[in-house]
């Protein structure tokens, strides 16, 4: 078996070895296997019973997918039932195997073919990736021409899923069933639906290999390091070795890492403070609480509207509220109302192309001006704080005091309303805002008291502050979440909190990178909110700490002039004092 | 035989939502229906064979209706178009 290597993104650490199971959509055969005259009706036959068969899947299908998930989502089924009873592509592998007398399975193969260079002839991307629905269908057809096939690809053995593109839906269903090794995907990218849960059920990925589906085949041998994002296939044992080392280095790491979720989030001198964790689907939220997560500190409502093509009603909302809610019992759940615009752009909205978009229409902002999708919103956020009583309200990129009190307006009335409808709501449920625009961090004395917690996102609060774009390559440099400008403007934020003896989080980056985090402690942070995967290891640190040392090491490093400054005294102190805080070595 | 041209003017063009409402009214009607767009004709039938046109949101393409229920299946096929398939935009 040939030995190469494929480069692609890796979008989920770790390193998993072995075998491939190919996802059904390339199956297909140029093997031309010839038959006796006579067996040419049997072949029909096949065909014909294979294609019921599909049917059947394909209704059981869109049933189930449209109960579990809505019909946005179970449309794709029933464009396949359409596809499946479309008498020219039945009638064209018909008379194939009746011309060239040839099994069902070359003439399926065959058909796929001339429809295929049909498609990849088509300019607009949206149809010419409809080849992947006619593939799909067609695979589904050749695996059903053998009754046994499938019973031989679901063995429920580990593998290695390797596939061209996964639908959401099949994701949730294939990687949440515990036999996936690792995902391999010729398309996709970090912020796929797959790739998210991936992550959050710690499978190593990797995406945009490009023709991955076409280089292996099943039972090739595949080692995937989704944290360098690389694969290779069929290695020879010197590679072999030197990954099953790296895989039990990393593997152990993580366990190690997750015996620290059980531990008690104290700091040496007793201190308590909080991990929570930051996600955006429902699924992630066992995950989450299982890295040692003592709540929800962000949780992300942009997918509910990516995930559709049309704007969500009411009941879309609801439901993916509602099923967070519960299975958070009464840890707190921070909703975050959709912060759409910037560079998340939305189609369905038809928001303008603005010249700045990180300084337009985003966030609070939009909701405002698209006020009925807002109070959609709102109206389920409301309504599934009365499961639990554990929700919070968190409003984006609030700049002013006017903005806080327009919000409390509409609140009021969506309140009233749910009570004349006879809906029951959370009276108390708290309401929040991010300091993220750095004139909100400039008056959060002022704004604090108008609710009832604030939740710094840093990661946006540093750009606009040090006027840096991260993902600009010419200027990313400067962005220095330890700069002494930042660490006295989170004093100020994190002062005024407790001035009011308000709740303080932090929700941006920062608050997983342990230096960061060991600041943030010091500057009197108690909760820390970041991606799930990341809690055990800044728990690791700050349970190695004192909070006492912590905050002398920030009251002096305030003084000092620059970001390397405070790094080089931070490491210094740190180290000299608590020498085990900074040792979460990543396994790479 | 009723040959016309037509303009799709729904935003999303002839994609699968709308080629599956095109061929679930299609196969209403006993007539021949054919799209032929920049030169290719399918059968208005086929969703496959719709989604292969491409045809995106102000392309042109012309409607071949016969047999003996022609009006009604032309008058009903090309309501659909121009009521943009039922979609908002």
């Amino acid at each position: 078996m040939e030995y190469f290597r494929l480069r692609g993104t890796g979008v989920s650490p770790g390193i998993a070895v072995g075998e491939v199971l190919l996802s059904e959509g390339i199956a297909f055969t140029s093997r031309k296997s010839g038959i006796n005259k006579e067996h040419v009706e049997r072949e029909l036959k096949r065909l014909d019973v294979s294609i019921h068969r599909t049917g059947e899947q394909l209704k059981k299908l869109k049933e189930e997918i449209g109960k579990k998930v809505g019909s946005d989502h179970s449309f794709i089924f029933e464009a396949h039932l359409f596809i499946l009873q479309d008498d020219y592509l039945i009638s064209r592998i018909k008379e194939i195997i009746k011309e060239e007398k040839t099994r069902a399975e070359r003439a399926i193969s065959k058909v796929f073919e001339e429809y295929s260079k049909m498609f990849k002839s088509i300019e607009n991307e949206y149809f010419k990736q409809r080849e992947y629905d006619l593939k799909d269908v067609l695979s589904k057809i050749y695996l059903n021409l053998e009754t046994d096939k499938k019973l031989k690809k679901d063995d429920g053995k580990e593998k290695i899923l390797v596939a061209h593109d996964l639908l959401p839906s099949e994701a949730a269903s294939r990687l949440s069933k515990g036999n996936v090794l690792a995902v391999a995907l010729d398309v996709g990218g970090t912020t796929s639906h797959t790739a998210i849960l991936a992550r959050s059920l710690n499978i190593p990925a990797i995406m945009g290999l490009s023709q991955i589906t076409r280089k292996v085949k099943d039972g090739d041998t595949l080692i995937v390091d989704g944290t360098n994002g690389e694969v290779i296939i069929n290695p020879p044992l010197a590679i072999r070795r030197e990954f099953d080392s790296k895989q039990k280095k990393y593997d152990s790491y993580v366990r190690e890492l997750k015996k620290t979720a059980t531990l008690e989030s104290k700091t040496l001198d007793s201190v308590r403070f909080f991990p929570f964790a930051n996600i955006e689907l429902p699924e992630e939220v066992n995950l989450a609480f299982s890295m040692g997560a003592e709540g929800v500190g962000l949780f992300r409502t942009e997918f509910i509207f990516f995930q559709r093509k049309v704007l969500p009603s009411e009941e879309d909302h609801y439901q993916v509220y509602s099923q967070v809610v519960k299975d958070a019992g009464k840890k707190p759940v921070y909703i975050r109302t959709v912060d759409i615009g910037g560079e998340k752009n939305f189609p369905q909205l038809s928001i303008e192309k603005e010249p700045n978009p990180a300084l337009g229409l985003r966030g609070f902002r939009l909701s405002l001006r698209e006020r009925k999708h807002f109070k959609i919103q709102l109206r389920a956020i409301l309504r599934a704080s009365a499961l639990n009583k554990n929700v919070r309200i968190m409003l984006p990129m609030i700049t002013d005091l006017e903005e806080i009190e327009e919000a409390k307006l509409i609140i009021g009335e969506i309140k009233e309303e749910l009570k004349a409808q006879k809906f029951s709501y959370d009276e108390n449920i708290p309401l929040g805002i991010m300091i993220e625009v750095p004139a909100a961090a400039a008056v959060s004395d002022s704004l604090v008291k108008e609710v009832d917690y604030i939740s710094i996102g840093t990661n946006d609060l540093i750009q606009y502050y040090l006027a840096v774009d991260r993902s600009n390559e010419l200027v990313s440099y400067l962005f220095k979440p330890l700069h002494p400008s930042v660490l006295r403007l989170l004093k100020f934020i994190i002062d005024s909190a407790k001035k009011e003896k308000k709740e303080v989080t932090v929700c941006g980056e920062m608050a997983a990178d342990p230096l960061s985090a060991l600041a943030l402690l010091g500057l009197g942070l108690k909760r820390f909110s970041m991606n799930p995967i990341f809690i055990p290891k800044i728990k690791k640190t700050l349970r190695s700490v004192e909070y006492k040392s912590a905050q002398m090491i920030v009251e002096k490093a305030l003084s000092l002039k620059t970001a390397r400054e405070v790094e080089e005294h931070f490491l210094e102190s740190v180290l000299s004092k608590h020498p085990k805080a900074l040792l979460t070595t990543e396994a790479s | 035989m009723i040959k016309k041209k037509l303009v799709i003017k729904n935003k999303l063009g002839l994609h699968a939502r709308a080629a599956v409402k095109f061929v679930n009214l299609a196969n209403r009607f006993a007539s021949s229906i054919k799209i032929v767009k920049d030169g290719s004709e399918v059968d208005g039938k086929s969703v496959l064979g719709i989604l292969t046109l491409a045809a995106v949101q102000g392309s042109e393409i012309q409607l071949n209706v016969s047999g003996k229920d022609e009006d009604m299946a032309f008058l009903a096929i090309s309501d659909l178009i121009d009521d943009k398939f039922h979609e908002k935009e």
